[in-house]
């Protein structure tokens, strides 16, 4: 029996993967999975970074470096899904729990990743990525032609390179930047956290940057297209970029708390809303 | 083809594949075909190599120094101070509770409620001022998600305290407004969006709890 | 940024009216990528530090030229390796200049044999013996290996920023990555035997 468990255990490591290796190095474990198109990965780490890159072939790399034998890093593949979870097999030790990950997919692999301490970071992607963290800092870059979906409670947030796809951005005291990004619809929502958005707003797309009391900046080059309105409730809108009136405003502008407006051929659609803080709108 | 002739072509086959003769010896070839495994490897492992070092404090302090003799900043007023990076938050375990579940449910029944009271209208601007305050909404369920967060993760705590002090002042806010004027879509919108952020704060403590 | 309260575009925009706090935050947000690149480009912490120095003033007094084209961070990164070589060039002490270090050297007769089949690397390599291999790289295959497989240049970047031909970056890349594989195996087999 012994020696049947044993051929079922490594028939089991073997079935369906091509140059596994998983090697555990003092705290360091590497997993190594062949994958289709459109794969699935996720990792779920309770404490620590998890860093994700796109690169080209068909292999998952998984590199998981603990601290202590508190936590246990649980890697596996069903199909074309690949999981990688941190447990926590005892009490809470502080920073000893921490994981590290760093993982390479395939650029068209979709991603979820669940950290709440973080930092998150994701680069080089073509697939849809969704991060979630607490107070976890997510930082995304380098990604075309996929949604990506963000949500932290405090940690902020920044994005740039992001163009061709949903960009759904959610925090309640968090920061949110976004540089260079673009898309079909581009959502940011906060309660306290402050949203500043340099770029085109390109892409024909629907802009909605959206908080309570902090600030949004936006800062676009003359050559955008907008179809602009601003509308601060209880705060204050500034706007030193040249826009046309609109012949049919969907409301009565209101100077200093809103304002809207067309740029060139107003291609997109982009809303700023706070409750009460300040909106400034700048010519790059 | 031999292991000489295959290797020379090696660098452009690592790139960009071999053709069909390359391919047969690296299937038949065992001493190339682990010689170019070994070279992908090394390859990927250099990918993970992350930015680990720092340099000395002397650097910054010679930037600095450069800055201010290029006339590249003004001289400071006050110290240059380096902000402190925030502390790494330390692990918590996931709250469990089908309680917080039904408190995220009872917070979207409540927007329904409130949307199902309302009439639509146009959207029109609306000054704030301070009207009666509406009371702020699932006090006891507050207090039990906190509770929950403080058994399973008081590390974070203070961080849900805040944001529930954020979110709470979000709602009532908005509540005020709206209740103000009820024909204001932009309130109405600021409203649900201000519960939406709540039914996160839950949900992003109760999605954990079941892992 | 983490802690700072100034986002990195809010800190570009003040560091462009010569806030020396947003300096101070662009520095503390890209040093460690900075240094890092400096260090494993030229395998000296002395030379790296000096360099990070200049590539961070060089950046200060071009920030007004950035235009946003690209993200800053690769808009520093491409800033940072441009004075590595630079300096890699101007260096030319005892060394072999760069640019002779990557001419198609004479090759060496065909192997006939790369030895007996021997346990494969995969799995057991850890980041403190790679470094320590990077290290060892002559000059010229340690820029290329580290702009290539470390820091994800493409070859047609390398070769336009080195000033040789794509195949001389793909052909010295590979001899970069042979280096390694001998020093890794070299290495294993120390540990293994005791020594």
């Amino acid at each position: 029996m012994h020696s049947m468990s044993s051929a079922v255990k490594w028939t089991l490591v073997g079935a369906g993967l091509l140059g596994i290796a998983a090697i555990a190095a003092d705290n360091r474990k590497e997993f190594r999975y062949t994958v289709g198109p459109g794969a699935s990965v996720t990792v779920t780490n309770e404490s620590g970074p998890v860093e994700v890159k796109g690169f080209s072939g068909r292999q998952v790399v998984i590199v998981a470096t603990s601290h202590s034998d508190s936590v246990e890093v649980d890697c596996g593949q069903k199909g074309n899904r690949i999981q990688a979870v941190t447990h926590l097999l005892g009490r809470p030790e502080g920073s000893n729990d921490r994981v590290e990950y760093q993982l390479l997919v395939p650029p068209d692999a979709s991603v979820i990743v669940r950290a709440p301490s973080g930092p998150i970071t994701a680069e080089k992607m073509r697939g849809d990525l969704t991060l979630e963290g607490d107070a976890a800092a997510i930082d995304v870059h380098d990604v075309r032609d996929a949604h990506v979906h963000v949500r932290t409670i405090s940690g902020p947030i920044s994005l740039g390179s992001i163009s061709n796809g949903h960009v759904e951005i959610t925090s309640l005291s968090g920061n949110v930047q976004l540089y260079a990004v673009s898309g079909p619809k581009v959502s940011v929502n906060t309660a306290k956290g402050a949203i500043l958005y340099n770029g085109d707003f390109g892409e024909a797309g629907d802009y909605m940057l959206v908080n309570h009391s902090g600030n949004i900046d936006v800062t676009l080059p003359a050559y955008a297209s907008v179809d602009l309105t601003a509308r601060s409730i209880a705060g204050s809108v500034e706007n030193d970029f040249p826009l046309q009136q609109n012949p049919h405003p969907t409301f009565v502008p209101s100077p200093g708390r809103s304002f809207t407006g067309t740029s060139n051929s107003g291609a997109s659609s982009v809303q700023l809303r706070s409750f009460s803080g300040k909106i400034r709108v700048k010519k790059r | 083809m031999n292991c000489s002739q295959f290797q020379k072509a090696l660098p452009r086959i690592m790139e960009s594949g071999g053709n069909a003769e390359e391919t047969a010896h690296l299937e038949s070839c065992v001493v190339c075909s682990d010689l170019v495994q070994d070279l992908r490897y090394i390859a990927e492992s250099a990918k993970l190599l992350l930015p680990m070092r720092e340099p000395g404090p002397r650097v910054w302090a010679g930037i600095r120094d450069a800055l201010e003799r290029e006339g590249l900043v003004q001289p400071p007023a006050g110290v240059v101070r380096f902000r402190a990076q925030r502390a790494a938050l330390g692990p918590r375990r996931w709250l469990t509770g089908a309680s917080l579940l039904a408190c995220a449910a009872l917070l979207l029944f409540a927007i329904g409620i409130f949307w199902f009271r309302s009439d639509p209208a146009h959207d029109t601007v609306a000054t704030a001022t301070v009207p009666v305050a509406l009371p702020a909404p699932v006090d006891a369920d507050d207090a039990q998600m906190l509770s929950a967060v403080q058994r399973g993760s008081p590390n974070l705590l203070a961080t849900y305290r805040d944001n529930l002090d954020t979110v709470n002042a979000y709602i009532r806010d908005a509540s005020r407004t709206v209740q103000q004027d009820p024909y204001d879509m932009g309130a109405r919108d600021h409203l649900l969006r201000a519960y939406n952020q709540k039914a996160l704060l839950y949900e992003m403590a109760l999605a954990r709890s079941g892992e | 940024m983490a802690g700072s309260g100034l986002s990195e575009a809010e800190a570009i925009d003040r560091a462009r009216q010569g806030d020396p706090e947003s300096f101070e935050a662009l520095y503390a947000l890209h040093k460690r990528r900075v240094y890092s690149l400096c260090l494993r480009m030229t395998g000296n912490t002395a030379e790296a530090e000096d360099l990070t120095q200049e590539a961070f003033l060089q950046l200060y007094r071009k920030i007004a030229t950035f235009r946003g084209e690209s993200a800053f961070s690769t808009w520093l990164h491409r800033l940072a390796v441009n004075v590595v070589l630079m300096h890699l060039r101007k260096k030319n002490l005892a060394t072999v200049s760069l640019e002779e270090s990557l001419e198609p050297q004479q090759e060496d007769g065909p192997k006939k044999d790369v030895g007996t089949r021997d346990n494969l690397l995969a799995g057991t390599i850890d980041r403190v013996n790679l470094e320590r291999a990077i290290d060892s790289l002559p000059r010229g295959y340690r820029v290329i290996f580290v702009l290539h497989d470390v820091e994800g240049y493409e070859h047609n970047e390398i070769a336009e920023m080195m000033g040789c031909s794509i195949g001389n970056s793909k052909s010295q890349l590979h001899k970069a990555r042979m280096k390694l594989r001998d020093f890794l195996r070299t290495t294993r087999a120390e540990k293994a035997t005791g020594r």
